[in-house]
C-alpha cells in the first residue's frame, strides 16, 4: 500500500499570514475608525477651529491610515518571515514523512537550528534511520521467510476471521489448474470453522472438477487446516498440496493391477484353444477388446509371403460397427502397422495419425488408438489393435496391450507347436495301435502255434514214457520226467504269455465282487498245505471289477506266499484298509523273505527273486514263468493303483496293493 | 408533488433551525434600526452573529432550518430589493461618463477576481461569488447569486467574509489614506466610495461620515450621489447571474433568480413612475425593511452553517486575496478612469 499524497486544504504559512493580517486590519480599523470618528468630535468640543479641527483630523488620518497600510505590510512581511522560520522546516519535516509514507526512506532533514525544531528534524532522522534499519531487516526476514515459503511445494494461503484471503504463497495465474482460492474457502467451511472454534488441526481431500480440463483425473488435493493468530485476531492457514499425480498413479497402478487380472484370464482361456488358428485369433481380439475397455479391436499378421500385414480378426462392441469388423474379417491388406516395432498410443486421431488411421477413425466413429506390434524379436509379424470413442487411451492401456502382445506371441507360439505335436501324436498313436495291433496278434498267434507242438511234445514223451518203460533204465526215466517237466513250463510261459497279452485288451464285464468270498474261492483252488493256515483280517470290500483279473491278482499273490512258505507253522494274512480314495490290501506272509535289491525287479517281465534258503520241497516247487508278479502289477495299474513289498529275509514278506475306488465303484 | 412533500419534510425537520435564524435576522435588522449605524450593514451582522452562534456550539438538529432558511428569504429578498433598487428611471439620470467609469470598473473587478480566481485554483464558486460581491453590492449580489452558481453554505461564508474585510480595510483605511493623499473632492469622493465600495451601507458610510472631508456639498447630496453611482451597479446583477450560472453548468443558462429580479425590478419601475407617490410613501418603506429581514434571516442561516475556521484555509486565504486584490485594482482604475475624464 502506497501512501497517496493529498494536496492540503490549509497550510501554516496561510494561517500564520492570514491571522497576522486579520490582527492588523482590525486593528488598524479601530485605531482609525475611532480617530476619525472621536478625535474631530473632540478637537471641535475642546473649542478648536473647525478648519484647525479639519486640518488635524486630516492629517491625522493621512499619518494613521498610512502607517496603518505601513504596518500591513510590515506586518505581513514580519509574518512572512516568521511563517517561513517556523513552517519551513515543519513543511521539510511534513515532505520528509510525506516521502517516507510513500517508502522513500532515504530521507534527510536538514535542519540547521538547535531549537525544538532542530531536535525534532535529529530525532525524525534518528528515528528515521532506525525505522530503515528496522525496514531493512525485516525485508531481509521477509525474504528470508519468503524464499522458504516459495520452495514449499505446498500452497498456502493465510485467510483472516472473515475467511477473506489475506496472501498466498503463489498467485491463482501460477496453479497448475484453473482453480480459484477462494474456491476452497467454500469447499472447507466446515472444517475451517471447527478449526476456528477448537483450535484443532484438521486435514481433508478435496477434489475439484474444474472444467475445461481433459484430465482424466480430477485435480484433488490434501487440505491441511491450521489455526493461525494475525494481529489479535485468530485466523487460518491451509496448506494445500496438490495429490493429483499421486491419485492418477493411484488409479493408474489399480487399472494396471486390473488389466494384469484380466490379462492372465485371458491367457489361461487363450491357453486352452488347442483347436483352430481363426479361433484363436477370434479370442485375442475379443480379449484386447476388454482389456482396454476399447469399443473395436483389431489383429494383424503378416500374410504366408511375411511382406503384407492382412486382417486376421476383429471385435466391436458397438452394434453399428459389427458388420464393418466382419467386413474386416475377410483378410483385407492392413495398413496401419507401425513398422518399427514400437507400440504406438493416439490420443487425438484425428489430428495426429496417419491417413490411413483418420480413415478408420472416421469409418468406426473413433477417436483414440492403442496399436501393439506383436513382434518376435526384431521382426514385426503382427499388430494388435484397440480404438475408442470417448476418453483417450493412456499409457495403462498401451502397456497392457503391449504385454497381452507379448503373451500371444507366446500362446500362438505354444499353440502351433501344440497343434504340430498334436498332429504328431495322432500320427504316432496310430502308428502305436498299429503296432500293438500285430504285436497282440504276434503274441496270440505265438502262443496258440506254440502250443500245438508242446503238446505234441508232451504227448509223445508221455507216450514214450509209457510204451518204453521197461527198455528205459533210470537215467532214461529221469530225463523223459525233465522233458515233460519242461514241457509243462514251457507250457506256463505261454499261458503266462497268453494271459499278459489279454490284460486290457480283452475285457470282460465288470460286475460286484465280494472280495472275502472271491480270496476264499482263490484259497480254497490253490489248497494250501496243512501248515500253512490263510486268514482274512477284516472283511475285505465289495467292489465293482473285472471277477477274472481280481482272481488272478489274489491266486498269483496267495499262491506265490504258499508255494515259498518255508515254515513249519505258515501263516498268510489278508486285509484291507481305505485309505483315501484307495482300497490297501496287503498279503503277508512269515516265509523267507525277499532281498531288497529284488524289490524292484520281482515285478518285471520274467524276473523273479533267487530263494537263498530252499525249503525242503520237490523241485518243481520252485519252477515259475517269472509272469505273476507282473501281470499282478499290470491289472493293479489297469484299476489306477499300485503295487510294492516289504520284506524282511528271514521273517517273511507282505504284498501291497492298492486299486482306485473311483475304478472300482 | 415530490418536491412540495420534500419542502414540507425539511419545513416540519426545520423549524428549530428556521427559527433561530428568523431571530438572529430580525436581531441584526434591529440593531441596524437601533444603533442607524450604516457600515452595520444587517446582512453582514446576521452572518457575524450566526458564525458567532455556531462557534459557540450548534446542534445536529438545528441543521435542516439552517439548509431551509437560504432557500425561503434569498428569493424573497430578491424580489423586495430588486422592486426597491432595480430602478431603471433613475439609472438613466447617471451621467454617461460615469456609466461608462463604472462598466470599467466592475469589469476590472470582475477580470481582477476571475484571472486570480482561476490562477490561484480556487473553487469556481468562491470565485464566483466573490466576483458578484465585489463588483457590484456584496452580500445581496452574493446573495442572490449564490443559487443561480449552486453555492454551498461554506463558499457563500468565505466569499462574504473577504467581501466583508476588504470592504473594512477599503471603508477605513484605504480610501481616506488615498482621498486625503490625492487630497479629492466631496464628490470624487462619493463617487469613489459609489464605484469601488462594496455594501451599500459602506457606501452611505464613506460618503456621510467621513470626517477629513470638505464638506463642500451637503452630506445628504454626498449619499445621494454615491448611492446613485451604487445603483447603476446593481445593473450588473444582470449579466452576473446569467454568465456565472452558465460558466458553472458550462451552458447557456438564465436562472430563475435572474428572471424574478428582473421582473421585480420591472414592476418597481413601472410603480415608481405610474404611482410615484404611492410607491414612494407607501412601497418603498416596506421593501427596504422585508428585504433586509429576508436576507439577514438567510445570512444568519449561512452563517449558523459556516465554519468560519474555512477562511483559514487556502480557498478563504485566496478569497481573501482576490478581494483585496479586486478591491485595489478597481481603486486605481477608479482614479485612472477619474483623471481621464476631468482632463477630456
Amino acid at each position: 500500500m502506497t501512501y497517496k499524497i493529498k494536496h492540503p486544504k490549509s497550510s501554516l504559512r496561510n494561517n500564520i499570514m492570514v491571522i497576522f493580517f486579520l490582527i492588523i486590519v482590525i486593528w488598524g480599523t479601530i485605531i482609525t475608525g475611532l480617530f476619525q470618528f472621536i478625535l474631530q468630535d473632540i478637537l471641535t468640543k475642546e473649542g478648536l477651529n473647525e478648519t484647525v479641527v479639519d486640518s488635524i483630523a486630516r492629517h491625522f488620518t493621512l499619518i494613521s491610515t498610512g502607517l496603518t497600510i505601513v504596518g500591513i505590510f510590515f506586518v505581513l512581511f514580519i509574518g512572512f518571515i516568521l511563517s517561513k522560520t517556523i513552517t519551513g522546516p515543519v513543511e521539510k519535516l511534513t515532505k520528509g514523512v510525506m516521502e517516507i509514507a510513500q517508502g522513500r526512506l532515504n530521507v534527510k532533514i536538514d535542519i540547521d537550528s538547535k531549537d525544538e525544531l532542530g531536535q525534532l528534524a535529529e530525532g525524525f532522522n534518528f528515528m528515521t534511520s532506525q525505522v530503515r534499519d528496522s525496514l531493512q531487516k525485516i525485508a531481509s526476514a521477509k525474504e528470508y521467510t519468503d524464499n522458504i515459503v516459495a520452495t514449499v511445494p505446498s500452497i498456502l494461503v493465510v485467510l483472516n476471521n472473515r475467511l477473506e484471503v489475506l496472501s498466498a504463497n503463489v498467485t491463482p495465474e501460477k496453479l497448475p489448474y484453473p482453480i480459484v482460492l477462494e474456491e476452497f474457502v467454500t469447499l472447507l467451511k466446515t472444517e475451517i470453522k471447527t478449526c476456528m472454534e477448537t483450535g484443532r488441526s484438521l486435514n481433508k481431500e478435496i477434489v475439484l472438477g474444474v472444467k475445461g480440463t481433459a484430465e482424466a483425473v480430477s485435480p484433488a488435493f490434501s487440505v491441511v487446516v491450521s489455526q493461525i493468530k494475525i494481529s489479535e485476531n485468530n485466523g487460518v492457514l491451509l496448506t494445500i498440496t496438490d495429490i493429483t499425480e499421486s491419485k492418477q498413479a493411484e488409479l493408474q497402478s489399480r487399472r494396471y493391477r486390473i488389466g494384469l487380472e484380466k490379462l492372465d484370464w485371458w491367457v489361461r482361456r487363450l491357453l486352452l484353444v488347442t483347436t483352430d488358428e481363426q479361433y484363436f485369433y477370434e479370442a485375442v481380439a475379443k480379449a484386447a477388446l476388454n482389456l482396454v475397455n476399447a469399443d473395436l479391436a483389431m489383429l494383424a499378421m503378416t500374410d504366408r509371403s511375411g511382406t503384407h500385414f492382412i486382417y486376421k480378426s476383429a471385435a466391436g462392441s458397438k452394434t453399428h460397427t459389427a458388420l464393418d469388423v466382419m467386413d474386416l474379417q475377410s483378410g483385407k491388406t492392413c495398413e496401419w502397422v507401425p513398422e518399427n516395432g514400437d507400440p504406438m498410443l493416439i490420443t487425438d486421431l484425428s489430428s495426429n495419425s496417419p491417413d490411413v488411421l483418420k480413415e478408420l477413425a472416421g469409418k468406426f466413429d473413433v477417436n483414440t488408438a492403442v496399436l501393439s506390434p506383436i513382434c518376435p524379436g526384431d521382426r514385426v509379424i503382427g499388430c494388435l489393435a484397440a480404438f475408442r470413442k470417448g476418453p483417450s487411451f493412456d499409457k495403462v492401456d498401451e502397456q497392457v496391450l503391449s504385454l497381452f502382445s507379448q503373451r500371444i506371441l507366446i500362446i500362438l507360439d505354444n499353440l502351433r507347436l501344440l497343434l504340430t505335436l498334436e498332429e504328431r501324436v495322432i500320427e504316432r498313436t496310430a502308428e502305436l495301435k498299429s503296432a500293438n495291433k500285430e504285436l497282440k496278434s504276434f503274441a496270440y498267434v505265438v502262443s496258440h502255434d506254440l502250443k500245438a507242438p508242446l503238446r505234441a511234445i508232451s504227448q509223445l514223451a508221455g507216450w514214450i514214457s509209457e510204451d518204453y518203460s521197461e527198455e528205459l533204465d533210470d537215467e532214461g526215466k529221469n530225463k523223459i520226467k525233465l522233458l515233460l517237466s519242461k514241457v509243462k513250463r514251457m507250457y506256463s510261459l505261454i499261458d503266462g504269455i497268453l494271459d499278459y497279452s489279454k490284460i486290457g485288451r480283452v475285457q470282460e464285464e465288470k460286475m460286484q465282487v465280494d472280495l472275502n468270498q472271491l480270496v476264499r474261492d482263490v484259497t480254497e483252488a490253490i489248497a494250501p498245505a496243512d501248515n500253512i493256515r490263510v486268514t482274512i483280517s477284516n472283511t475285505l470290500p465289495v467292489i465293482v471289477c473285472e471277477k477274472t483279473r481280481m482272481e488272478q491278482v489274489f491266486q498269483n499273490l496267495l499262491g506265490n506266499a504258499v508255494k515259498h512258505m518255508d515254515k513249519t507253522s505258515g501263516e498268510i494274512k489278508i486285509s484291507c484298509i481305505d485309505d483315501d480314495g484307495y482300497w490297501r490290501f496287503s498279503i503277508a506272509d512269515n516265509g523267507p523273505g525277499i532281498e531288497e535289491k529284488y524289490f524292484e525287479k520281482i515285478f518285471q517281465l520274467f524276473q523273479q527273486a533267487t530263494l537263498k534258503a530252499k525249503p525242503a520241497l520237490p523241485d518243481n516247487r520252485y519252477e515259475s514263468t517269472g509272469l505273476g508278479l507282473t501281470i499282478v502289477k499290470k491289472i493293479v495299474e489297469l484299476y489306477g493303483g499300485e503295487i510294492w513289498v516289504e520284506s524282511e529275509v528271514g521273517k517273511g514278506s507282505t504284498f501291497f496293493f492298492t486299486l482306485s475306488k473311483a475304478e472300482t465303484a | 408533488m415530490q418536491k412540495h412533500n420534500f419542502f414540507m419534510n425539511h419545513l416540519k425537520q426545520g423549524s428549530s433551525g428556521l427559527t433561530l435564524a428568523v431571530l438572529i435576522g430580525v436581531l441584526s435588522y434591529g440593531i441596524r434600526v437601533l444603533t442607524k449605524a450604516s457600515f452595520a450593514d444587517p446582512l453582514l451582522v446576521a452572518m457575524v452573529i450566526g458564525i458567532v452562534v455556531r462557534t459557540t456550539g450548534s446542534r445536529a438538529n438545528l441543521k435542516p432550518g439552517f439548509t431551509l432558511a437560504p432557500i425561503i428569504f434569498i428569493p424573497a429578498g430578491i424580489v423586495f430589493y430588486a422592486a426597491n433598487n432595480l430602478n431603471f428611471i433613475k439609472l438613466a439620470e447617471v451621467e454617461t461618463s460615469m456609466i461608462a467609469l463604472l462598466m470599467v470598473i466592475m469589469l476590472v473587478y470582475f477580470a481582477t477576481v476571475l484571472l486570480l480566481g482561476r490562477l490561484l485554483g480556487q473553487r469556481k464558486q468562491i470565485t464566483y461569488l466573490t466576483a458578484t460581491g465585489s463588483a457590484i453590492c456584496g452580500a445581496s449580489a452574493i446573495a442572490i447569486t449564490s443559487p443561480a452558481v449552486e453555492a454551498e453554505p461554506d463558499d457563500i461564508s468565505i466569499s462574504l467574509l473577504s467581501v466583508a474585510l476588504a470592504a473594512l480595510v477599503g471603508l477605513f483605511i484605504i480610501l481616506p489614506f488615498l482621498g486625503t493623499l490625492f487630497d479629492i473632492t466631496d464628490r470624487s469622493y462619493a463617487l469613489l466610495s459609489g464605484s469601488v465600495m462594496q455594501f451599500t451601507g459602506f457606501v452611505k458610510v464613506a460618503a456621510l461620515k467621513i470626517p477629513f472631508l470638505r464638506k463642500e456639498i451637503p452630506g445628504e447630496d454626498l449619499v445621494f450621489l454615491a448611492l446613485s453611482v451604487k445603483a447603476v451597479r446593481y445593473l450588473g446583477l444582470l449579466i452576473a447571474i446569467p454568465l456565472f450560472a452558465s460558466l458553472t453548468r458550462k451552458r447557456l443558462y438564465f436562472s430563475w433568480i435572474l428572471w424574478i429580479f428582473l421582473g421585480a425590478g420591472l414592476l418597481g419601475t413601472w410603480c415608481s413612475v405610474a404611482h410615484e407617490s404611492f410607491y414612494r410613501n407607501s412601497i418603498i418603506p416596506f421593501l427596504k425593511p422585508v428585504y433586509n429581514i429576508s436576507w439577514s434571516i438567510a445570512m444568519a442561516a449561512v452563517g449558523l452553517n459556516a465554519n468560519v475556521k474555512k477562511l483559514l484555509s487556502d480557498n478563504g486565504t485566496k478569497a481573501l486575496l482576490m478581494a483585496f486584490a479586486g478591491f485595489f485594482t478597481a481603486t486605481a482604475a477608479f482614479f485612472a478612469g477619474l483623471y481621464v475624464i476631468q482632463v477630456f
